[in-house]
């Protein structure tokens, strides 16, 4: 092939090409260099509890705070207000995999209520949507991945529901 | 020149890629007194041709309409015959007119249903086969499938039809499959990924459409050079961000870019590269203006150099194409 009569044809399809192996090495490499990341964390999903009950860390443990219902909601709003409680998951970073516990084993847990962990790593929702929309064939997918030091790494996080969404409430200090 | 001469001469250029088939056969019957229209670069298109393809892109919008309607009462295997079939089905029938020597133009509009149809059969096709289709990994194996197929044909036919086909998948393959890859990688989203890969894309299609102006096909070159400027200056200029998230690197690179948009667009001679660096560049003008002038110097004074810029920008697109593109406009547009 003559180089200098197809150059443009050969650039031209160089330059996706190019881009996609520069994708693939900006995501890859840092993952060999870096320490992958191995604090457990705890989370929840189906948030819907009401919204007068909270989870939140205190001094390393997980606590329930239930405040007083607004005194200006009618009375049969606050009797159809059911406590649901949310599901409680630990997540193995290792093994990559969730598993569903209580609230009182959560409580046993240290937790670091940090956006970031120890390690440098944050929980991230990531999408694995394609790019034509003609193709729906929803729900639309929503993976979850942990973030930090310019890589990411997938983590399989069990939801009771597509729609819950994951609040994180904190890493699990050994 | 005798018959056989002219025979010869056909050969030859048809050898160096000077002539194309369509072209011959316009000549041709414009020789017998067909109708002919001529198109802006100067291309010779029967109505023929204009009948044929509006008649495939009826009968392949009639077909999503009718598998849309019915969608809930047809089955599945009826499903998959109307769309995967009826694509397969119209690229056979194109295939065999392709064969014959009179039929050969009648194989177009096939092909252009089946580039239609095809996409949503296979996408059929994957979420009967229990694929969920809206992930970026399925759309790019159908991608994928759908770019094999077209750059063979194209490979195999040499017709300008599959080579628009392939254009298409192949930067529906390049989009699905990069935001695949993203998917692996959430802080790519943060990083500007679409305007980048819309930049590459861009510069893509003006290489290729370069490619093309030398080849049988280069009444393609036009189309590519404009989508190619629209998407590479749309992204640049994307690039460059608003006020106060600014990107001061892209918005000091953008006018650069776009006087070499100028300058290229008279080494291509392409007036469509000029049209699109002008209209960039007014936009620039417009964006800068208002992102950094409005508030110290005012919006009366602010619209005075903004009228003036634009002005001389059209002075400068008029001059331009006027000396260096009128008299060459018709190799490429």
């Amino acid at each position: 092939m003559n180089f200098r009569k197809n150059a443009s044809l050969l650039v031209g399809l160089a330059i996706p090409l190019v881009l996609i192996i520069a994708v693939i090495v900006s995501i890859y490499i840092p993952r060999l260099t870096n320490k992958p990341p191995h604090y457990n964390f705890l989370y929840t999903s189906n948030n819907y509890y009401p919204s007068n009950v909270r989870f939140k860390v205190q001094q390393g443990k997980l606590i329930r705070e239930e405040l007083p219902l607004d005194p200006s909601y009618p009375q049969p709003i606050k009797d159809s207000l059911a406590i649901t409680e949310p599901t409680f998951f630990l997540h193995d970073v290792t093994r990559n995999e969730s598993r569903e516990i209580s609230f009182a084993e959560a409580q046993q847990l240290k937790l670091d209520p940090n956006r970031e962990s120890p390690d440098g790593y944050s929980l991230q929702q990531g999408s694995n949507n394609g790019v034509f929309p003609f193709f729906y064939n929803g729900p639309y997918g929503v993976s979850w991945f942990l973030t930090g030091h310019t890589t990411s790494h997938k983590m399989n996080v069990k939801q009771t529901t597509d729609y819950g969404g994951v609040e994180l409430l904190g890493w699990v200090i050994p | 020149m005798n018959k056989q001469e002219l025979l010869e001469s056909i050969k030859q250029l048809s050898h160096d890629n000077q002539l194309s088939r369509d072209e011959l056969i316009a000549a041709y019957e414009e020789g017998q007194g067909m109708s002919t229209i001529t198109t802006p670069s100067g291309r010779r298109f029967a109505l023929t041709d204009i009948l044929y393809y509006l008649g495939g892109v009826i009968v392949a919008l009639g077909l999503i309409v009718l598998i849309a309607q019915n969608w809930s009462y047809l089955t599945t295997a009826t499903q998959l015959l109307v769309t995967l079939g009826a694509g397969i089905a119209a690229y056979s029938i194109g295939v065999l007119f392709s064969q014959g020597q009179h039929e050969s133009r009648l194989a177009n509009p096939f092909f252009l249903i089946s580039g239609l149809i095809l996409p949503l059969g296979i996408g059929i096709a994957f979420h009967k086969a229990g694929y969920n289709t809206s992930t970026s990994l399925n759309q790019s194996l159908i991608a994928l499938l759908l770019f094999a197929v077209y750059a063979a044909s194209t490979f195999f036919f040499r017709k300008t039809i599959f080579t628009i086909f392939t254009f298409i998948f192949g930067t529906f393959l390049f989009f699905s499959f990069t935001s695949y890859l993203a998917v692996g990688s959430p802080f790519l989203l943060e990083w500007n990924f679409w305007p980048y890969r819309i930049l590459a894309v861009g510069a893509s299609y003006l290489l290729l459409g370069h490619y093309l102006s030398h080849t049988t096909q280069r009444r393609l070159s036009g189309v590519l050079y404009s989508l190619g400027s629209l998407a590479f200056f749309g992204a640049a200029l994307w690039l460059g961000g608003w006020k106060p998230e600014q990107n001061m690197l892209w918005e000091g690179l953008f006018p650069l870019l776009v006087c070499g948009g100028i300058g290229l667009s008279i080494y291509l001679k392409s007036r469509s590269i000029l049209i699109f660096s002008s209209l960039f560049l007014v936009g620039y003008i417009l964006k800068i203006t208002s992102e950094y002038f409005s508030d110290t110097i005012g919006w009366s004074v602010s619209l005075v150099i903004v009228g003036l810029s634009l002005i001389f920008t059209g002075y400068l697109t008029f001059y331009l194409n006027k000396k260096y593109l009128s008299l060459t406009a018709t190799q490429n547009t």
